[in-house]
């Protein structure tokens, strides 16, 4: 056995511009064990809620995270929804899906983008975000946020986009997915990109099960586990959604996922501004969650799956509103995914978890 | 679908341990765990999953009492019974990885349990 050592990993690291520490147990440059320290800048968002009544913590909601912002209105939404028993018009349903599959694009080219910039690959990171630009260019446009745009709303959504607009949409995702497999190339198939991702921090698919991995970390050690399968809104409509998975548990699987389910989000996209009914896009809600009501619901965030809980009281005040995050369940999984690897493998390891630490301390 | 089935079910605080194994022995996911601050004590929910389909174990904590980690159960409880105890004072024993109260840098203890002035109002429809 070697000499241990422990070094400290964050919370302030190049590669990760989130507040989250590891102090890595290291027998020469190999880590046999890695501790996750989270919690330095949690905000208590879900006391808030008894602050705000449940049309003003909507605002909150979509500011648990920047990324996440859209996922999360609409995870809140759906879960107020179901609480009061609202149902909402499907024009809306099918709007919510849409922001939020340009969500999970915008989110997985930035990841691509930083992941190209962990490996040294700066001209791929420019250009992952130089595409991820024109989602948030139509988020702008539809919405006018590029981050938080505040588009749900408990009964629906504010802004409705005119038929000719999403056929707009259509043909800017159409030009980008072009680009965009010439991107994909890189990231899958050039020498020394591989050389950095495949057989690092492999996570089987045993362990990802023991350990709940959840989205793209989850599917790339094999578990075919998507909430969007359930059929929440508007993916009800879908005529197959099927998972995007890898089998090989390692980085490169991990990054193949997001880059393939870019091109899987597109797709749903298109589907459903084919299909998207006319009519209304909210109806007004009224009244407060009955005493005692009482509702889990869940999302696939583009992190993976987001749970949600709100108890009501019979004001317009909640007892509880509860959100586990995707990247507090992956934690678990990404000390192991980091047991047995290099020191020099970690910051790369900790990236593919795509982890999001201001949705983690909500 | 606008919501997914519903599975609540309450069992005693000391079934847990043995709860948890019958899920894992099924093949039942680990989901998630919180606590919610009741009336003379907390309510803690507890989520599993199998083939998307979710079951939620409650369980009624009186004040000052206890209850077991079930992280030699399912490994990934530990962050969210670690959160447990840091924002809502509940002693969890045997957690995996217990960071005995640093889990969270929280300026006020146990954040999560006092009751706040605009919820008192909502409650005496105010």
């Amino acid at each position: 056995m070697g000499k241990r050592t422990i070094i400290p990993f964050g919370p302030q690291h190049p590669v990760l511009p989130e507040p989250v520490h590891l102090d890595l147990v290291l027998e020469d440059e190999i880590v046999v064990a890695a501790i996750p320290q989270i919690g330095f800048v949690h905000r208590g968002l879900e006391k808030l809620v008894e602050k705000r009544d449940y049309n003003q913590f909507m605002y909150v909601a979509e500011r648990i995270c920047g990324i996440c912002s859209f996922g999360h209105s609409l995870g809140y939404a759906q879960t107020i929804e179901a609480l009061m028993d609202v149902e909402i018009p499907k024009r809306a349903e099918y709007l919510r899906v849409i922001w939020h599959e340009l969500s999970r694009i915008h989110s997985h080219l930035l990841w691509l983008g930083l992941v190209a910039d962990g490996f040294g690959y700066e001209s791929l990171f420019m250009h992952t975000w130089r595409l991820r630009e024109r989602v948030l260019d139509i988020f702008e446009k539809t919405t006018g946020g590029r981050v938080i745009f505040s588009a749900c709303t408990v009964g629906g959504v504010v802004h409705d986009i005119e038929n000719s607009e999403l056929s707009g949409i259509v043909a800017v995702l159409d030009g980008l997915a072009s680009e965009y497999a010439e991107l994909s190339g890189a990231f899958l198939k050039d020498t020394s990109v591989n050389n950095r991702l495949v057989g690092v921090g492999v996570l089987t698919k045993e362990q990802a099960y023991d350990l709940s991995a959840v989205g793209p970390f989850g599917r790339a050690s094999g578990l075919p586990y998507d909430i969007r399968s359930i059929g929440y809104g508007g993916y009800a409509d879908l005529a197959n959604f099927v998972p995007v998975t890898s089998p090989a548990g390692d980085s490169y699987a991990r990054c193949e996922v997001r880059v393939k389910e870019v091109l899987a989000s597109i797709e749903i996209i298109k589907e459903l501004v084919a299909k998207i009914p006319a009519g209304e896009i909210a109806v007004a809600v009224k009244g407060a969650p009955a005493a005692g009501s009482q509702v889990v619901s869940r999302l696939e965030q583009p992190r993976g799956e987001a749970f949600y809980y709100a108890k009501g009281n019979g004001t317009k005040f909640l007892d509880r509103f509860r959100v586990r995050t995707p990247t507090s369940i992956n934690i678990p999984g990404m000390v192991t995914a980091l047991a047995g690897c290099q020191l020099a493998d970690v910051p790369m390891i900790v990236l593919t978890i795509d982890p999001c630490i201001s949705c983690t301390e909500r | 679908m606008r919501i997914e089935p519903q599975n609540f079910r309450t069992i005693e605080s000391d079934e847990l341990v043995p709860t948890a194994e019958v899920f894992k022995s099924a093949g039942y996911r680990f989901v998630q765990c919180f606590a919610a601050r009741v009336e003379n004590g907390f309510e803690l929910t507890y989520s599993f999953d199998k083939d998307l389909v979710l079951e939620n174990i409650r369980i009624n904590l009186p004040d000052g009492v206890g209850i077991r980690s079930i992280s030699g159960v399912f490994g990934a409880s530990f962050v969210f019974e670690n959160e447990m105890h840091d924002l809502f004072g509940i002693e969890v024993s045997d957690i995996s990885v217990d960071f005995k109260g640093k889990f969270y840098h929280v300026t006020t203890p146990t954040p999560m349990t006092s009751d706040t002035s605009a919820q008192e109002q909502g409650k005496e429809g105010k």
